[in-house]
């Protein structure tokens, strides 16, 4: 599985070029993050990854490839239903019965550290808990390309650290793992920089 | 994990394109069981806003429902005022030629509901309450009282008077001394003996020629050729057509009186000539209001569904197929569309019922059709709604907000 980007130019208008020809490659496995001051185009680059937008020059290819997830700076979720619920979905989805699903999401949630809130309410989580239960998600969905942006921009230190924490466990799972991210913390849990303004990551600041 | 993924494990490499998006992810095969299962995880922990919905489409329902039954109920009414107004009854008059019994049997043709023939009584009629004052007396034939319950209510004398006695309008009753409730005893005539008093009928000065308001009525046995004056005749529907009656008027005449020219009325034209019921219940049947309950219904389902749109963008991330959340939020829409029925149901069968004049079949028909067309607007809505829903919304409607 590898995602490859070449010279890659997005436009949105002629004084607006992102990315200056940026190319890199990734593969299973990797962790790593994308940085960038603000408006470099780090979300932008993530909807390129993401297929969900073309790029104007550059060429972006994908092997083996299918699903992808999202994980967003505020966490998406249906306030009433679940922990659980919203792990187990996605293996309901995959045509797991409900007991089964059940069993998997709980076995996931205790994995990322969430196992004593399986059973409260998405909308009773805190801004730390949602997201890594957002993480966990990605995972039960199985992803191959899991895209990150700004994961701990709303949380306080100490749950940005936990989310963090089960960022860096992602490293070396069978999927690549893409996080645009302004936070030192965060891009030091990832095993690679890459700067989108297409330079080399430390040249310039 | 038994996804397909073609391309690895040393398969050649597909060719590279420069806006390649992802291939589609595998199928979503939610069992349908888990579909049901979920749906009525979200009505019950309140997720589809099942109780706004529901009151929000019962008083759709119940509103469009009664408006459409009471087109119908209301428009019976104003048949059966125009009928016992005395609306639909036309006189056609050939003094002393009118054969009573043809005129009776008038009642068998399609679009006549009763006939029957009458002649005054030169002398009039003088009773032993006060012998001074005498009534108008009417000979009528048979059919005439069938007619009088149409356009006079008649009540038969509960103590068996029948066809056996006088008929008497309650004016007259009243001034004989009679009770308007029965039943009523025989009444004294001043030359010694008993007239039996057979029923009451009611005739209001509500515009219809007054002939008949203070009288006394005395039906006759119609043999072949019993001469009368005038035949009435209720017409219904009322599509009022002399040419229709002139037809009828034909075999009225008794022999030989070829010369006498017949002459029409209405009994009563105060409220127009023509009343045509089924034109105008197939108007009452078109109400604006079963096209707006679709509407309105139809709006409800899709907001219901758009306020959801990121929880639901998100589901689709999580794999599910535009055609399972279909699936899942036309179960959850019937969780509510259902109740909402079943509490508007009795407000439009009462609407039917109440102070309708005719069974309320065709009432209720019209509610529960507005009923039916609010449901399926919420359906229709909710689907319409998902429809709108996109994966691909996820990103932007995040973004913004
Ligand atoms: N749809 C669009 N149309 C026009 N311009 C856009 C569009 N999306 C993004 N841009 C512009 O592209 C630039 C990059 O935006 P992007 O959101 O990718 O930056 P970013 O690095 O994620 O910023 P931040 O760190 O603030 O999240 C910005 O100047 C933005 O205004
Ligand atoms: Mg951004």
């Amino acid at each position: 599985m590898h995602l490859t980007c070449r010279d890659l130019v997005v436009r949105f208008r002629p004084d607006v070029e992102l990315f200056r020809g940026l190319s890199f490659d990734l593969t299973q496995g990797d962790l790593v993050s994308l940085t960038g001051p603000s408006g470099s185009g780090k979300s932008t680059l993530l909807e390129v990854l993401a297929g969900w937008r073309a790029p104007t020059a550059g060429t972006v290819s994908r092997n083996g490839v299918v699903t992808v997830a999202w994980v967003f700076q505020s966490p998406v979720g249906v306030a009433r239903r679940s922990a659980l619920d919203h792990v187990a979905l996605p293996f309901l989805v995959q045509g797991t019965r409900r007991p089964g699903a059940d069993a998997r999401a709980a076995e996931l949630l205790d994995r990322f550290g969430l196992a004593a809130v399986a059973d409260r309410p998405f909308g009773a989580l805190s801004g730390g808990e949602a997201q890594r239960l957002m993480f966990t998600r990605a995972v039960a969905k199985g992803a191959d390309l899991l895209l990150v942006d700004e994961p701990t921009a709303q949380l306080d230190p100490a749950s940005a650290a936990t989310v963090n924490r089960v960022l860096g466990e992602l490293a070396g799972t069978r999927s690549i793992v893409v996080v645009a991210s302004h936070d030192l913390a965060t891009q030091a849990a990832c095993d690679r920089t890459i700067d989108v303004r297409g330079v080399p990551a430390g040249v310039a600041t | 994990m038994r996804r397909r993924r073609s391309a690895d494990d040393g398969a050649p490499p597909p060719a590279y394109s420069r806006s390649a998006r992802p291939r589609r992810a595998p199928r979503d095969r939610m069992e349908p069981g888990e579909v049901v299962r979920e749906a009525w995880r979200d009505v019950s922990t309140g997720v589809a806003r099942p109780l706004l919905a529901a009151g929000v489409l019962a008083l759709i329902m119940a509103m469009s429902g009664v408006w459409a039954a009471r087109g119908v109920v209301d428009l019976s009414q104003e048949a059966r005022e125009f009928r016992t107004a005395g609306a639909s009854t036309a006189i056609m008059t050939m003094e002393m030629v009118v054969d009573g019994a043809v005129c009776d049997s008038l009642a068998t043709y399609p679009g006549i509901e009763a006939a029957g023939a009458l002649r005054p009584v030169a002398q009039g009629v003088r009773f032993a309450v006060s012998p001074s004052r005498a009534i108008p007396l009417f000979e009528v034939s048979v059919g005439f009282i069938d007619l009088l319950s149409v356009i006079g209510a008649a009540r038969a004398n509960p103590d068996g008077g029948g066809v056996s006695g006088v008929w008497l309008p309650e004016a007259t009753a009243e001034a004989l001394g009679l009770a308007p409730e029965g039943p009523w005893p025989d009444l004294a005539i001043p030359a010694g003996g008993q007239v039996r008093v057979a029923g009451l009928y009611t005739f209001p000065e509500d515009g219809r020629q007054q002939d008949l308001s203070f009288a006394v009525l005395a039906p006759v046995p119609a043999p072949d050729g019993l001469a009368l004056d005038s035949c009435w005749a209720e017409l219904w529907p009322a599509t009022y057509e002399v040419s229709r009656l002139a037809v009828a008027v034909e075999p009225l005449r008794i022999d030989g009186s070829k010369a006498v020219n017949p002459t029409f009325a209405q009994l009563n034209s105060t409220l127009g000539e023509q009343f045509d019921g089924p034109a105008r219940f197939a108007e009452v049947a078109r109400a604006p209001g079963v096209a707006l309950a679709g509407a309105a219904s139809l709006a409800a389902g899709f907001v219901l569904i758009r306020v959801r749109r990121l929880e639901l963008a998100d589901s689709r991330h999580c794999g599910l197929s535009w055609a399972t959340q279909g699936w899942t939020m036309l179960a959850e829409a019937a969780c509510w569309i259902l109740p909402a029925a079943a509490v508007a149901a009795p407000v439009v069968l009462i609407a039917a019922l109440a102070g309708n004049p005719e069974p309320p079949g065709p009432a209720a028909a019209a509610g529960a059709m507005a009923v039916v067309c609010a449901a399926a607007g919420a359906a229709v809505g909710t689907l319409l709604g998902t429809w709108t829903i996109a994966e691909r919304q996820l990103f932007q409607m995040v973004k913004n907000r």
